[in-house]
Protein backbone atom coordinates (compact mmCIF):
# COMPACT_ATOMS: atom_id res chain seq x y z
CA UNK A 1 0.00 0.00 0.00
CA UNK A 2 0.94 3.56 -0.59
CA UNK A 3 2.02 5.64 2.31
CA UNK A 4 1.80 8.79 0.66
CA UNK A 5 -1.20 10.97 -0.31
CA UNK A 6 -2.46 11.18 -3.65
CA UNK A 7 -3.32 15.28 -2.83
CA UNK A 8 0.50 15.22 -1.89
CA UNK A 9 2.11 15.98 -5.48
CA UNK A 10 5.83 15.69 -3.82
CA UNK A 11 5.10 12.22 -2.34
CA UNK A 12 3.64 11.40 -5.52
CA UNK A 13 7.03 12.25 -7.57
CA UNK A 14 9.28 10.83 -5.03
CA UNK A 15 7.02 7.32 -5.10
CA UNK A 16 6.99 7.84 -9.18
CA UNK A 17 10.64 8.34 -9.31
CA UNK A 18 11.59 5.30 -7.26
CA UNK A 19 9.44 3.22 -9.30
CA UNK A 20 11.05 4.22 -12.48
CA UNK A 21 14.24 3.92 -11.51
CA UNK A 22 14.08 0.60 -10.06
CA UNK A 23 11.97 -0.45 -13.96
CA UNK A 24 14.75 0.99 -15.64
CA UNK A 25 18.03 -0.55 -13.98
CA UNK A 26 15.50 -4.14 -14.16
CA UNK A 27 15.12 -3.52 -17.63
CA UNK A 28 18.53 -2.07 -18.62
CA UNK A 29 20.47 -4.98 -16.54
CA UNK A 30 18.53 -7.59 -18.51
CA UNK A 31 19.06 -5.89 -21.73
CA UNK A 32 23.06 -5.10 -21.29
CA UNK A 33 22.84 -8.81 -20.07
CA UNK A 34 21.71 -10.21 -23.67
CA UNK A 35 23.84 -12.18 -25.83
CA UNK A 36 23.26 -8.84 -29.11
CA UNK A 37 24.34 -6.18 -26.36
CA UNK A 38 27.62 -7.54 -25.31
CA UNK A 39 28.41 -8.36 -28.99
CA UNK A 40 27.62 -4.85 -29.94
CA UNK A 41 29.69 -3.31 -27.06
CA UNK A 42 32.45 -4.94 -27.73
CA UNK A 43 32.14 -4.84 -31.56
CA UNK A 44 32.14 -1.15 -30.87
CA UNK A 45 35.17 -0.85 -28.65
CA UNK A 46 37.02 -3.57 -31.06
CA UNK A 47 37.04 -0.76 -33.71
CA UNK A 48 37.85 2.08 -31.49
CA UNK A 49 40.89 0.59 -30.59
CA UNK A 50 41.80 -0.39 -33.67
CA UNK A 51 40.85 3.12 -34.78
CA UNK A 52 43.23 4.45 -32.09
CA UNK A 53 46.14 1.72 -32.54
CA UNK A 54 46.01 2.73 -36.52
CA UNK A 55 45.86 6.62 -35.70
CA UNK A 56 49.05 6.33 -33.12
CA UNK A 57 51.12 4.36 -34.93
CA UNK A 58 50.97 6.92 -38.12
CA UNK A 59 51.24 10.13 -35.65
CA UNK A 60 54.71 8.16 -34.16
CA UNK A 61 55.72 8.22 -37.72
CA UNK A 62 54.63 11.21 -38.14
CA UNK A 63 56.48 12.98 -35.36
CA UNK A 64 59.55 10.82 -35.91
CA UNK A 65 60.02 12.20 -39.23
CA UNK A 66 59.46 15.54 -38.29
CA UNK A 67 62.23 14.89 -35.51
CA UNK A 68 59.74 15.59 -32.32
CA UNK A 69 58.99 13.40 -29.38
CA UNK A 70 56.99 11.23 -29.70
CA UNK A 71 54.25 10.28 -26.64
CA UNK A 72 56.35 7.26 -25.66
CA UNK A 73 59.09 9.28 -25.24
CA UNK A 74 57.57 12.41 -23.45
CA UNK A 75 55.61 9.13 -21.09
CA UNK A 76 59.27 7.75 -20.70
CA UNK A 77 60.74 11.23 -19.35
CA UNK A 78 57.80 11.90 -17.16
CA UNK A 79 58.96 8.50 -15.39
CA UNK A 80 62.24 9.51 -14.94
CA UNK A 81 61.43 12.75 -13.14
CA UNK A 82 59.01 10.90 -11.23
CA UNK A 83 61.68 8.24 -10.29
CA UNK A 84 64.13 11.34 -9.13
CA UNK A 85 61.14 12.79 -7.54
CA UNK A 86 60.54 9.31 -5.77
CA UNK A 87 64.40 9.55 -4.54
CA UNK A 88 64.10 12.87 -3.54
CA UNK A 89 61.00 12.11 -1.20
CA UNK A 90 62.52 8.63 -0.12
CA UNK A 91 65.53 10.88 1.23
CA UNK A 92 63.67 13.28 2.75
CA UNK A 93 61.82 10.56 4.82
CA UNK A 94 65.53 9.23 5.63
CA UNK A 95 66.52 12.47 6.96
CA UNK A 96 63.18 13.31 9.07
CA UNK A 97 63.46 9.64 11.33
CA UNK A 98 67.13 10.21 11.49
CA UNK A 99 66.84 13.39 13.16
CA UNK A 100 67.72 13.27 17.24
CA UNK A 101 64.72 13.39 19.52
CA UNK A 102 64.95 16.92 20.52
CA UNK A 103 64.62 17.58 16.63
CA UNK A 104 61.53 14.86 16.96
CA UNK A 105 60.41 16.69 19.27
CA UNK A 106 59.63 19.76 17.43
CA UNK A 107 58.33 17.81 14.94
CA UNK A 108 54.60 17.09 15.04
CA UNK A 109 54.61 13.49 15.66
CA UNK A 110 52.61 12.57 18.71
CA UNK A 111 53.79 10.58 21.89
CA UNK A 112 53.56 7.32 21.64
CA UNK A 113 50.65 6.20 22.81
CA UNK A 114 50.71 2.65 25.43
CA UNK A 115 49.28 -0.40 23.43
CA UNK A 116 47.86 -2.03 26.16
CA UNK A 117 44.01 -1.11 25.62
CA UNK A 118 41.49 -4.42 26.54
CA UNK A 119 38.10 -4.47 24.81
CA UNK A 120 34.88 -3.14 26.98
CA UNK A 121 34.08 -6.70 27.91
CA UNK A 122 37.14 -7.33 29.13
CA UNK A 123 37.95 -4.92 31.00
CA UNK A 124 34.42 -5.34 32.73
CA UNK A 125 35.03 -8.51 33.73
CA UNK A 126 38.79 -7.74 35.12
CA UNK A 127 38.77 -7.62 38.78
CA UNK A 128 39.84 -3.74 40.19
CA UNK A 129 43.63 -4.29 40.02
CA UNK A 130 43.81 -5.28 36.40
CA UNK A 131 41.64 -3.37 34.62
CA UNK A 132 44.51 -1.20 34.15
CA UNK A 133 47.76 -2.66 33.85
CA UNK A 134 50.60 -0.32 33.20
CA UNK A 135 53.17 -1.79 30.82
CA UNK A 136 55.66 0.16 28.62
CA UNK A 137 54.43 0.79 24.79
CA UNK A 138 55.33 -1.73 22.03
CA UNK A 139 54.91 -5.04 24.71
CA UNK A 140 51.93 -7.96 24.24
CA UNK A 141 49.74 -8.00 26.69
CA UNK A 142 48.66 -11.67 25.91
CA UNK B 1 -5.95 9.14 12.67
CA UNK B 2 -6.98 5.82 10.62
CA UNK B 3 -4.74 4.71 7.63
CA UNK B 4 -7.36 6.01 4.99
CA UNK B 5 -7.73 9.50 6.22
CA UNK B 6 -4.21 9.71 6.32
CA UNK B 7 -3.84 8.94 2.69
CA UNK B 8 -6.25 11.62 1.62
CA UNK B 9 -4.64 14.14 4.34
CA UNK B 10 -3.94 17.31 2.85
CA UNK B 11 -0.10 17.95 2.64
CA UNK B 12 1.07 21.12 4.33
CA UNK B 13 1.01 23.77 1.61
CA UNK B 14 2.76 26.38 3.89
CA UNK B 15 5.13 24.20 4.44
CA UNK B 16 5.76 23.26 0.81
CA UNK B 17 6.01 26.49 -0.28
CA UNK B 18 9.28 27.12 2.50
CA UNK B 19 10.54 23.91 1.37
CA UNK B 20 10.34 25.30 -2.46
CA UNK B 21 11.99 28.75 -1.31
CA UNK B 22 14.70 26.53 0.68
CA UNK B 23 15.37 24.42 -2.17
CA UNK B 24 15.93 27.21 -4.68
CA UNK B 25 18.14 28.98 -1.93
CA UNK B 26 20.19 26.34 -1.10
CA UNK B 27 20.49 24.82 -5.18
CA UNK B 28 22.21 28.07 -5.46
CA UNK B 29 24.41 27.89 -2.86
CA UNK B 30 25.13 24.20 -4.17
CA UNK B 31 26.18 25.37 -7.30
CA UNK B 32 28.41 28.06 -6.35
CA UNK B 33 30.26 26.89 -2.85
CA UNK B 34 33.02 24.12 -2.86
CA UNK B 35 32.63 19.97 -2.37
CA UNK B 36 33.68 19.33 1.62
CA UNK B 37 36.63 18.68 2.35
CA UNK B 38 37.35 14.88 2.76
CA UNK B 39 40.28 12.74 4.42
CA UNK B 40 41.01 14.92 6.74
CA UNK B 41 42.43 12.79 9.96
CA UNK B 42 46.32 13.61 10.48
CA UNK B 43 48.41 10.73 8.96
CA UNK B 44 51.51 10.51 7.75
CA UNK B 45 52.52 8.81 4.52
CA UNK B 46 55.65 6.25 5.46
CA UNK B 47 56.05 4.90 2.11
CA UNK B 48 55.35 5.26 -1.12
CA UNK B 49 55.97 3.22 -4.47
CA UNK B 50 55.26 3.88 -7.86
CA UNK B 51 50.90 3.23 -7.22
CA UNK B 52 51.28 2.10 -3.32
CA UNK B 53 51.09 4.78 -0.63
CA UNK B 54 51.34 3.55 2.93
CA UNK B 55 49.98 5.68 5.32
CA UNK B 56 50.18 5.74 9.10
CA UNK B 57 46.96 7.58 10.85
CA UNK B 58 48.00 9.69 13.98
CA UNK B 59 46.70 7.49 17.30
CA UNK B 60 43.49 10.43 18.65
CA UNK B 61 43.88 8.33 22.28
CA UNK B 62 46.51 7.53 24.94
CA UNK B 63 46.09 4.02 24.89
CA UNK B 64 45.74 1.96 22.36
CA UNK B 65 45.17 -1.86 21.07
CA UNK B 66 48.11 -3.92 21.17
CA UNK B 67 47.71 -5.53 17.21
CA UNK B 68 47.80 -2.77 14.38
CA UNK B 69 45.20 -2.83 11.29
CA UNK B 70 46.78 -2.36 7.96
CA UNK B 71 43.48 -1.68 5.72
CA UNK B 72 44.02 -2.65 2.18
CA UNK B 73 42.11 -0.69 0.03
CA UNK B 74 40.39 -1.21 -3.37
CA UNK B 75 42.71 -0.53 -5.96
CA UNK B 76 39.44 1.11 -8.20
CA UNK B 77 39.45 3.71 -5.85
CA UNK B 78 40.28 6.52 -3.42
CA UNK B 79 40.95 5.51 0.34
CA UNK B 80 39.20 8.81 1.33
CA UNK B 81 35.97 7.19 1.52
CA UNK B 82 36.91 5.30 4.84
CA UNK B 83 37.73 9.02 5.94
CA UNK B 84 35.09 11.03 4.48
CA UNK B 85 34.54 13.56 7.40
CA UNK B 86 34.72 14.00 10.69
CA UNK B 87 31.51 12.22 12.71
CA UNK B 88 31.59 10.07 9.17
CA UNK B 89 35.42 8.49 9.22
CA UNK B 90 35.72 4.71 9.85
CA UNK B 91 39.58 5.73 10.18
CA UNK B 92 38.51 8.26 12.31
CA UNK B 93 36.00 5.61 14.77
CA UNK B 94 38.80 2.96 14.27
CA UNK B 95 41.04 5.80 16.24
CA UNK B 96 39.14 7.01 18.55
CA UNK B 97 37.96 3.71 19.82
CA UNK B 98 41.99 2.40 20.43
CA UNK B 99 43.19 0.87 17.12
CA UNK B 100 46.02 1.64 15.57
CA UNK B 101 45.64 2.68 11.99
CA UNK B 102 47.67 2.24 8.68
CA UNK B 103 46.28 2.41 5.08
CA UNK B 104 47.65 0.91 1.61
CA UNK B 105 45.56 3.61 -0.92
CA UNK B 106 46.33 3.67 -4.24
CA UNK B 107 47.77 6.38 -6.69
CA UNK B 108 47.00 5.83 -10.34
CA UNK B 109 49.56 3.95 -12.04
CA UNK B 110 51.47 5.35 -14.26
CA UNK B 111 51.96 4.21 -17.70
CA UNK B 112 55.28 2.17 -16.64
CA UNK B 113 53.63 0.50 -14.38
CA UNK B 114 50.64 -1.13 -16.73
CA UNK B 115 52.98 -4.25 -16.38
CA UNK B 116 52.00 -4.93 -12.66
CA UNK B 117 49.98 -8.09 -12.07
CA UNK B 118 48.40 -9.74 -9.36
CA UNK B 119 51.26 -11.43 -7.96
CA UNK B 120 52.97 -7.52 -7.64
CA UNK B 121 49.81 -6.65 -4.95
CA UNK B 122 49.79 -9.62 -2.91
CA UNK B 123 53.08 -10.93 -3.30
CA UNK B 124 54.87 -7.81 -3.21
CA UNK B 125 53.21 -4.70 -1.89
CA UNK B 126 51.03 -6.07 1.21
CA UNK B 127 54.28 -7.81 2.58
CA UNK B 128 56.27 -4.72 1.70
CA UNK B 129 53.10 -2.55 3.78
CA UNK B 130 53.08 -5.52 6.61
CA UNK B 131 56.96 -5.42 6.99
CA UNK B 132 56.82 -1.69 7.60
CA UNK B 133 54.29 -1.68 9.69
CA UNK B 134 55.82 -3.86 12.08
CA UNK B 135 58.78 -2.00 12.03
CA UNK B 136 56.69 1.26 12.67
CA UNK B 137 54.60 -0.54 15.49
CA UNK B 138 56.95 -2.75 17.19
CA UNK B 139 54.55 -5.83 17.30
CA UNK B 140 54.78 -8.35 15.01
CA UNK B 141 50.61 -9.15 14.65
CA UNK B 142 48.84 -7.47 11.84
CA UNK B 143 45.07 -7.13 11.32
CA UNK B 144 44.43 -7.30 7.94
CA UNK B 145 41.15 -5.39 7.02
CA UNK B 146 40.52 -5.54 2.99
CA UNK B 147 37.53 -3.73 1.10
CA UNK B 148 36.57 -5.26 -2.36
CA UNK B 149 39.24 -5.80 -4.62
CA UNK B 150 41.44 -5.26 -1.84
CA UNK B 151 39.51 -7.64 0.43
CA UNK B 152 40.17 -10.36 -2.64
CA UNK B 153 44.07 -9.27 -2.24
CA UNK B 154 44.12 -9.81 1.46
CA UNK B 155 42.53 -12.94 1.15
CA UNK B 156 45.18 -14.20 -1.69
CA UNK B 157 47.99 -12.81 0.82
CA UNK B 158 46.32 -14.78 3.91
CA UNK B 159 45.83 -17.60 1.85
CA UNK B 160 49.94 -17.83 0.36
CA UNK B 161 50.60 -16.71 3.95
CA UNK B 162 49.12 -19.53 7.05
CA UNK B 163 51.77 -18.60 8.91
CA UNK B 164 51.77 -15.25 9.66
CA UNK B 165 51.97 -12.34 10.42
CA UNK B 166 48.43 -11.78 10.00
CA UNK B 167 46.73 -12.19 13.51
CA UNK B 168 42.89 -11.55 12.26
CA UNK B 169 41.44 -11.15 8.37
CA UNK B 170 38.88 -8.53 8.41
CA UNK B 171 36.74 -8.24 4.91
CA UNK B 172 34.13 -5.73 3.46
CA UNK B 173 32.62 -7.05 0.21
CA UNK B 174 34.86 -9.48 -0.81
CA UNK B 175 34.12 -11.03 -4.43
CA UNK B 176 35.31 -14.91 -4.55
CA UNK B 177 32.76 -16.87 -6.85
CA UNK B 178 32.98 -13.99 -9.74
CA UNK B 179 30.71 -16.48 -12.31
CA UNK B 180 28.08 -14.99 -9.61
CA UNK B 181 28.79 -11.16 -10.64
CA UNK B 182 25.96 -11.28 -13.39
CA UNK B 183 26.52 -8.01 -15.21
CA UNK B 184 30.55 -8.02 -15.14
CA UNK B 185 30.38 -12.07 -16.12
CA UNK B 186 28.30 -10.92 -19.26
CA UNK B 187 30.84 -8.05 -20.16
CA UNK B 188 33.99 -9.46 -20.19
CA UNK B 189 32.31 -12.37 -22.20
CA UNK B 190 35.42 -14.45 -23.68
CA UNK B 191 33.71 -14.68 -27.11
CA UNK B 192 33.41 -10.60 -27.46
CA UNK B 193 35.75 -9.01 -24.98
CA UNK B 194 39.33 -9.03 -26.49
CA UNK B 195 41.16 -8.56 -23.31
CA UNK B 196 44.98 -8.68 -25.47
CA UNK B 197 43.88 -6.26 -27.58
CA UNK B 198 42.25 -3.66 -25.12
CA UNK B 199 45.31 -3.90 -22.68
CA UNK B 200 47.79 -4.04 -25.53
CA UNK B 201 46.11 -1.12 -26.84
CA UNK B 202 45.95 1.07 -24.10
CA UNK B 203 48.08 0.01 -21.58
CA UNK B 204 46.54 1.28 -18.28
CA UNK B 205 42.90 0.78 -18.03
CA UNK B 206 41.41 4.71 -17.89
CA UNK B 207 39.33 5.46 -15.37
CA UNK B 208 36.58 6.68 -17.52
CA UNK B 209 36.26 3.12 -18.55
CA UNK B 210 35.80 1.87 -15.31
CA UNK B 211 33.65 4.44 -14.38
CA UNK B 212 30.93 4.23 -17.26
CA UNK B 213 31.13 0.37 -15.98
CA UNK B 214 30.18 0.92 -12.79
CA UNK B 215 27.99 3.58 -13.60
CA UNK B 216 26.20 0.87 -16.59
CA UNK B 217 25.11 -1.12 -13.58
CA UNK B 218 22.33 1.16 -12.13
CA UNK B 219 21.74 3.14 -15.28
CA UNK B 220 19.08 5.10 -13.92
CA UNK B 221 20.45 5.52 -10.39
CA UNK B 222 22.41 8.78 -11.40
CA UNK B 223 19.51 10.37 -12.98
CA UNK B 224 17.57 8.99 -9.37
CA UNK B 225 19.83 10.82 -7.37
CA UNK B 226 20.22 14.28 -8.96
CA UNK B 227 16.26 14.45 -8.57
CA UNK B 228 16.71 13.27 -4.92
CA UNK B 229 18.78 15.74 -4.37
CA UNK B 230 16.98 18.33 -5.90
CA UNK B 231 14.34 16.99 -3.23
CA UNK B 232 16.42 17.20 -0.49
CA UNK B 233 18.39 20.46 -1.27
CA UNK B 234 17.02 21.86 1.45
CA UNK B 235 18.63 19.12 3.94
CA UNK B 236 22.37 20.39 4.84
CA UNK B 237 23.64 16.98 5.72
CA UNK B 238 21.91 15.23 2.70
CA UNK B 239 23.50 17.78 0.48
CA UNK B 240 26.97 17.05 2.16
CA UNK B 241 26.95 13.43 2.29
CA UNK B 242 25.72 13.33 -1.56
CA UNK B 243 28.69 15.72 -2.48
CA UNK B 244 31.44 13.46 -0.83
CA UNK B 245 30.03 10.43 -2.26
CA UNK B 246 29.37 11.73 -5.93
CA UNK B 247 32.84 13.51 -5.80
CA UNK B 248 34.53 9.91 -4.72
CA UNK B 249 32.66 7.61 -6.72
CA UNK B 250 33.88 9.99 -10.05
CA UNK B 251 37.30 10.12 -8.57
CA UNK B 252 38.59 6.43 -9.90
CA UNK B 253 41.74 5.31 -10.51
CA UNK B 254 42.98 3.93 -13.57
CA UNK B 255 44.22 0.06 -13.11
CA UNK B 256 47.16 -1.20 -14.21
CA UNK B 257 46.81 -3.16 -17.37
CA UNK B 258 48.53 -6.66 -16.90
CA UNK B 259 46.44 -6.81 -12.99
CA UNK B 260 43.52 -5.93 -15.11
CA UNK B 261 43.90 -8.33 -17.70
CA UNK B 262 44.66 -11.21 -15.15
CA UNK B 263 41.88 -10.43 -13.19
CA UNK B 264 39.34 -10.60 -16.52
CA UNK B 265 40.87 -14.00 -17.67
CA UNK B 266 41.79 -15.99 -14.23
CA UNK B 267 39.08 -14.38 -11.96
CA UNK B 268 36.37 -13.47 -14.19
CA UNK B 269 36.52 -16.01 -17.02
CA UNK B 270 38.17 -19.12 -15.62
CA UNK B 271 36.51 -18.38 -11.57
CA UNK B 272 40.20 -19.39 -10.77
CA UNK B 273 39.96 -18.55 -7.26
CA UNK B 274 36.66 -20.26 -6.55
CA UNK B 275 37.83 -23.36 -7.93
CA UNK B 276 41.22 -23.74 -6.06
CA UNK B 277 43.03 -22.94 -9.45
CA UNK B 278 44.95 -19.70 -8.96
CA UNK B 279 48.42 -20.01 -9.03
CA UNK B 280 50.44 -16.62 -7.75
CA UNK B 281 54.25 -17.11 -7.60
CA UNK B 282 54.22 -20.74 -8.18
CA UNK B 283 51.92 -21.61 -5.42
CA UNK B 284 48.27 -22.69 -5.52
CA UNK B 285 45.56 -20.12 -3.86
CA UNK B 286 43.87 -22.51 -1.38
CA UNK B 287 41.31 -20.72 0.54
CA UNK B 288 41.33 -23.64 2.97
CA UNK B 289 44.89 -22.52 4.27
CA UNK B 290 43.54 -19.10 5.77
CA UNK B 291 43.53 -20.31 9.36
CA UNK B 292 43.48 -17.02 11.07
CA UNK B 293 39.92 -15.15 12.74
CA UNK B 294 38.16 -14.20 9.73
CA UNK B 295 35.26 -11.57 9.52
CA UNK B 296 32.98 -10.85 6.46
CA UNK B 297 30.74 -8.28 5.84
CA UNK B 298 28.86 -8.56 3.04
CA UNK B 299 25.68 -5.63 1.97
CA UNK B 300 22.02 -6.83 1.33
CA UNK B 301 21.62 -4.88 -1.47
CA UNK B 302 25.12 -4.54 -2.70
CA UNK B 303 25.07 -4.21 -7.05
CA UNK B 304 28.42 -4.87 -7.23
CA UNK B 305 29.56 -7.69 -5.48
CA UNK B 306 26.09 -9.42 -5.16
CA UNK B 307 25.80 -11.85 -2.06
CA UNK B 308 26.36 -14.80 -4.10
CA UNK B 309 29.46 -13.95 -5.14
CA UNK B 310 30.86 -13.32 -1.56
CA UNK B 311 29.36 -16.07 0.31
CA UNK B 312 31.79 -18.67 -0.73
CA UNK B 313 34.11 -17.00 0.87
CA UNK B 314 33.44 -18.57 4.93
CA UNK B 315 32.09 -21.79 3.43
CA UNK B 316 35.61 -22.52 1.89
CA UNK B 317 38.39 -20.95 4.20
CA UNK B 318 39.77 -23.11 6.92
CA UNK B 319 39.08 -20.74 9.83
CA UNK B 320 37.12 -22.44 13.01
CA UNK B 321 36.89 -18.84 13.90
CA UNK B 322 34.83 -17.43 11.23
CA UNK B 323 31.83 -14.74 10.68
CA UNK B 324 29.62 -13.72 7.99
CA UNK B 325 27.67 -10.98 8.93
CA UNK B 326 25.30 -9.39 6.08
CA UNK B 327 24.00 -5.78 6.77
CA UNK B 328 21.33 -3.73 5.07
CA UNK B 329 23.15 -0.96 2.64
CA UNK B 330 25.19 -1.36 -0.34
CA UNK B 331 27.88 -2.06 -1.85
CA UNK B 332 29.87 1.38 -0.53
CA UNK B 333 27.12 2.84 1.98
CA UNK B 334 28.24 -0.68 4.08
CA UNK B 335 31.67 0.68 4.78
CA UNK B 336 31.07 4.60 4.77
CA UNK B 337 27.95 7.51 5.60
CA UNK B 338 24.83 6.90 8.74
CA UNK B 339 24.08 3.42 7.38
CA UNK B 340 27.77 2.45 8.54
CA UNK B 341 27.73 4.22 11.50
CA UNK B 342 25.04 2.63 13.03
CA UNK B 343 25.62 -1.09 11.31
CA UNK B 344 29.19 -1.40 10.84
CA UNK B 345 31.69 0.05 12.36
CA UNK B 346 30.26 -1.06 16.04
CA UNK B 347 30.25 -4.28 14.63
CA UNK B 348 33.82 -4.03 13.23
CA UNK B 349 34.77 -2.73 16.75
CA UNK B 350 33.36 -5.28 18.80
CA UNK B 351 34.86 -8.17 16.55
CA UNK B 352 38.01 -6.99 16.47
CA UNK B 353 38.11 -5.77 19.51
CA UNK B 354 38.74 -8.92 21.51
CA UNK B 355 40.93 -10.11 18.82
CA UNK B 356 43.33 -7.06 19.12
CA UNK B 357 45.50 -7.27 22.26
Amino acid sequence: MNKFSPLDPMAMWRELTAQWEKSTNEFANETMASDPFRQGMHGGMNASLTGQKALGDLMARYLAMLNLPTRADIQALGEQLQSIDDHLANISRAMESGRGPAASATAHAPPQPRRTKKPPQAEAAAPAPAAAPKRTAGKRTR
Amino acid sequence: MSAAADAFALPDIGAEIERAIQRNLKGLDFLTSAAPAMGQTARDEIHRRGTLSLYHYRPLVDEIYRVPLLIVMATTNRGYILDLAPGQSMVEHLLLQGYDVYMMDWNAPRPQEKQLRIEDYVLDFIPDSLRRVQARSGEEDVTLVGYCMGGVLSTLYAALHPDGPIKNLALFTTPVDFSRMKLFHAWSDRRYFDVDRLIDTIGNVPPEMLFASFDMLRPAGRSAGVVQLWDNMANDEFVKSYRMFDRWGAEMLPLAGEYFRQTVKELMWDNKLFKGELVLGGRKVLLANIKVPVLHALAQHDHIVPYEAGRPLIANIGSTDKEEVVLKGGHVSLAAGANAVRRLWPKLDDWLGVRST
